[in-house]
C-alpha cells in the first residue's frame, strides 16, 4: 500500500494532512443500536416514490434502509485494481484513502440501475466515530438515477472522521443527477475519492455542496470513455473559522465529442482556507471535445485563503477548451446598492454570498432538490436563503 | 424636508463639492442640472452616504435630523430613496426578493410588522401596472440582462414600493426612449404628493416636459450657481450653460 500522501504530492498541496495524520484509521468499530436509533429520528420523511439506503460508519443501517431493488449490502471490498485500470491510476498517492477504505470497509454498498429502469434514492451517509463507506454505482444502458447524497453526523462525538470510496460506472445513454449536500459538524473530517466513468451519450449532472466540518479532501476521478458523453460538475464550498476544504479533480477526456462544464463557487469565511484544483485532460487523437472551466472565490474574511488552479493538459487538436478563475471579494457597488435599499448590512452580505453560490444551485436540474439545498444553506447564510425560497 | 448647508464632498482626494447649499421643503420638485462634471452625482451620493465620498464640510438636515450621521441603510430606512444613474445588475438576487426585504427593513425600522406574501405580491403587481413591466421581472436577478430601459424602470418601481419621503432620481431619463421616458415620468408623478419631495438630476429638458419642477437649479463646480423656475430649463436647453458660469463668475 502506497504511503499517506504529503503536502509535496502536487494534488495534495493545500490538504489539511497534518490533521488527518493524527485520525485513527484502523479504529473503526459497528455502531451501536442506539446511534442507530438516534439517527433514524433525524432523517425526514421519505417523498413517496423514492427509495433511501442508510450507512452508519460504512455499515448498512437496515433498520432504516427499506428493501429497494437493486439496492443491497455485501461483504465484499472494491476491487482498487480493477477500478485503476478503468479510471486511470493517477499519482499512486491519489490512491491511499481508496485503499484504505478497502482494506477497512465492513462491506460495499452497490446500486444496480438495470437498463432502461428509473431509480429515485436517498443515500445518507451517517458518522458517528470512525468510518469507511465504500459505495459503487452501475447505470445500464439508457438507465435514469437521481441519487440525492447527503452527509448526517452525531454532533457530540469527539473524534469523527469518514472515508468515503464511490464508484459509478454509467452505461450507454444512462443518465445520473447526483446532488451532494455534506454539511458537516465541528469535529468531523471527512476524505473521499470518486471514480466515476461515463460511457457513449451518458450524462451525469453532479452538484455538491459542502460546508462545515473540520476538514474535507475530496479526489474525483472521471473518465469520458465513450464518446459523446456530457458531464456538469458543480460545486460551491463555505468554509469559516479555521476549517479548510480541499478538492481535486481530474476528468479525463479519452472519446471524441465529450463534453465537460465545470463550476466551483468557494466562499472563504473568517481564517478559513478553501482550495479547487481542476485538472482537465483530452487524450490524443480525439476529436471534437469541449470542456468549459469557472472557478470562483470570494474572500469573505480577512485571513481566508483561497486557492483555485485551472489546468489543462490537451493532447488533441480538435479542442475547444475555455477557463477561467477569478478571486476577488464582496462587490462594493452590489452592496452599497443593497444597502441604499435598507437592507442590514449583514443580510446585504448574506445575500451576496447567496449570489455568488447560486450560479452552482440553479444548475440543480431537480426542482424539489434545489429547494431542498436552498433550506439547507439559510443557516449558513441567515437572511437570504429562507426568505428567497419563502417568496419564490 | 431637507436642507443642504455649505456642502463639501471629496471623492479620490478631490473636492467635488465646494459648499452647496439647497433647501427642499416637503411637496417640491427640484431639478438640478448642469454641465458633466459638475457635482450632479455626486450630490446624489453624498446624500444616500455612499463610501468614498468624503463629506469634508457642512452639513446636510434632513426632517430635521442629520442626515450624514446615518449609515446608508438607516438613510434609506428613513425614507431616502436613491434612484442610480447605472444601476447594477446583481445576478442570484432576484427582484421579488430584493424588493420585499427593502420593504421589510423599513417597515421594521418604523415598528410595523413584515408585509404577509398577498399583501406584498398585490402591492408589487399594482406598481408593476403603473411601471409597464411584465411580472416575468420579478423572478429575474437583480437588473440581470435588462436593457438600460428596463433598470430605469425597476428602479422607479423600487421607489414605487418603498414609497419614500425624498426621492433622488440621478439621471433617471438617461438611456430612456420617449415611450419608456412618459412610463418612467408617469411613475415618478404616481408618487408626488404635499409629504413627498423629489429632487431629480437630469442633463436634459425633456424630462422636465413630463414631470414639472416646481424649482430648476444649476450645478457648476460644486455649487449651485442659479435657480430659478421651470422657464430656467428650458432657456438652459436653448443656451447651454456658459451664460450662467459666465454670469456667476
Amino acid at each position: 500500500m502506497s504511503a499517506l500522501p504529503s503536502n509535496r504530492d502536487e494534488n495534495w498541496k493545500y490538504a489539511n494532512l497534518r490533521a488527518l495524520a493524527r485520525v485513527r484509521f484502523d479504529d473503526t468499530a459497528v455502531p451501536s443500536a442506539q446511534d442507530v436509533s438516534t439517527l433514524a429520528e433525524t432523517l425526514p420523511d421519505l417523498p413517496q416514490g423514492n427509495a433511501r439506503v442508510v450507512l452508519v460508519d460504512g455499515h448498512l443501517a437496515a433498520g432504516v434502509s427499506p428493501p429497494t431493488r437493486g439496492v443491497h449490502f455485501g461483504s465484499t471490498p472494491q476491487d482498487i485494481a480493477t477500478l485503476e485500470s478503468s479510471s486511470g491510476s493517477g499519482q499512486a498517492a491519489d490512491r491511499y484513502f481508496a485503499m484504505l477504505n478497502q482494506r477497512h470497509a465492513p462491506g460495499t454498498l452497490s446500486i444496480e440501475v438495470p437498463s432502461g429502469a428509473e431509480l429515485d434514492l436517498e443515500l445518507w451517509l451517517a458518522a458517528t466515530r470512525i468510518g469507511h463507506p465504500s459505495v459503487r454505482i452501475r447505470l445500464g444502458e439508457g438507465a435514469r438515477l437521481r441519487l440525492a447524497e447527503r452527509v448526517v453526523a452525531t454532533p457530540a462525538a469527539a473524534a469523527l472522521a469518514s472515508n468515503l470510496h464511490l464508484t459509478i460506472d454509467c452505461e450507454a445513454n444512462a443518465r445520473l443527477e447526483l446532488t451532494r449536500v455534506q454539511m458537516f459538524t465541528a469535529a468531523h473530517q471527512h476524505i473521499e475519492t470518486l471514480d466515476l466513468r461515463l460511457g457513449k451519450a451518458a450524462e451525469c449532472y453532479l452538484t455538491q455542496i459542502t460546508s462545515g466540518g473540520h476538514s474535507s479532501r475530496s479526489s474525483s476521478f472521471v473518465t469520458h470513455s465513450g464518446g459523446a458523453s456530457r458531464l456538469h460538475w458543480n460545486v460551491a464550498m463555505l468554509a469559516r473559522q479555521t476549517q479548510v476544504h480541499d478538492v481535486y479533480v481530474r476528468i479525463a477526456h479519452d472519446a471524441n465529442e465529450a463534453h465537460t462544464v465545470q463550476r466551483f463557487r468557494g466562499i472563504g469565511m473568517e481564517r478559513s482556507r478553501l482550495a479547487f484544483n481542476g485538472h482537465m485532460q483530452v487524450a490524443a487523437g480525439t476529436r471534437d471535445v469541449r470542456t468549459e472551466q469557472s472557478l470562483k472565490g470570494l474572500l469573505a474574511g480577512g485571513e481566508a485563503e483561497i486557492d483555485l488552479r485551472p489546468q489543462l493538459e490537451i493532447h488533441a487538436d480538435a479542442v475547444q477548451a475555455a477557463h477561467g478563475a477569478t478571486l476577488g471579494k464582496l462587490d462594493a457597488d452590489m452592496l452599497f446598492y443593497l444597502l441604499s435599499r435598507g437592507i442590514p448590512p449583514a443580510q446585504a452580505e448574506s445575500l451576496l454570498k447567496w449570489a455568488f453560490i447560486s450560479d452552482v444551485l440553479r444548475h440543480v436540474p431537480t426542482q424539489a432538490v434545489r429547494r431542498q439545498v436552498e433550506v439547507l444553506l439559510a443557516d449558513l447564510l441567515p437572511g437570504s436563503a429562507s426568505a428567497r425560497a419563502e417568496v419564490a | 424636508m431637507l436642507e443642504i448647508k455649505d456642502l463639501r464632498t471629496r471623492v479620490g482626494g478631490r473636492e467635488v463639492l465646494g459648499g452647496l447649499n439647497l433647501t427642499v421643503n416637503k411637496g417640491e420638485v427640484h431639478a438640478i442640472m448642469g454641465p458633466n462634471g459638475s457635482g450632479k452625482s455626486t450630490l446624489a451620493y453624498t446624500l444616500a452616504g455612499r463610501p468614498g465620498y468624503d463629506v469634508t464640510g457642512g452639513s446636510v438636515t434632513y426632517r430635521g435630523n442629520d442626515l450624514l450621521a446615518l449609515a446608508p441603510e438607516e438613510r434609506a430606512q428613513e425614507g431616502v430613496f436613491l434612484g442610480f444613474q447605472y444601476p447594477v445588475e446583481i445576478p442570484g438576487v432576484n427582484n421579488v426578493y430584493l424588493l420585499k426585504a427593502a420593504l421589510n427593513a423599513a417597515r421594521k425600522h418604523r415598528g410595523l410588522p413584515e408585509v404577509d406574501a398577498f399583501e406584498f405580491l398585490t402591492l408589487v403587481r399594482e406598481k408593476m401596472k403603473v411601471m409597464q413591466m411584465d411580472e416575468a421581472f420579478l423572478s429575474r436577478g437583480v437588473n440581470e440582462g435588462f436593457s438600460g430601459g428596463e433598470k430605469k424602470r425597476n428602479e422607479i418601481l423600487q421607489m414605487l414600493v418603498l414609497e419614500p419621503s425624498l426621492a433622488l432620481l440621478d439621471e433617471t431619463d438617461s438611456g430612456l426612449d420617449i415611450d419608456a421616458l412618459k412610463v418612467v415620468a408617469n411613475g415618478v408623478n404616481t408618487l408626488r404628493s404635499s409629504e413627498r419631495s423629489i429632487v431629480l438630476v437630469t442633463h436634459y429638458q425633456r424630462l422636465l416636459d413630463y414631470i414639472k419642477p416646481d424649482y430648476v437649479h444649476v450645478l457648476a463646480r460644486g455649487r449651485i450657481i442659479k435657480s430659478g423656475g421651470p422657464d430656467l430649463a428650458r432657456e438652459l436647453e436653448a443656451r447651454g450653460y456658459d451664460w450662467v458660469i459666465a454670469e456667476a463668475a
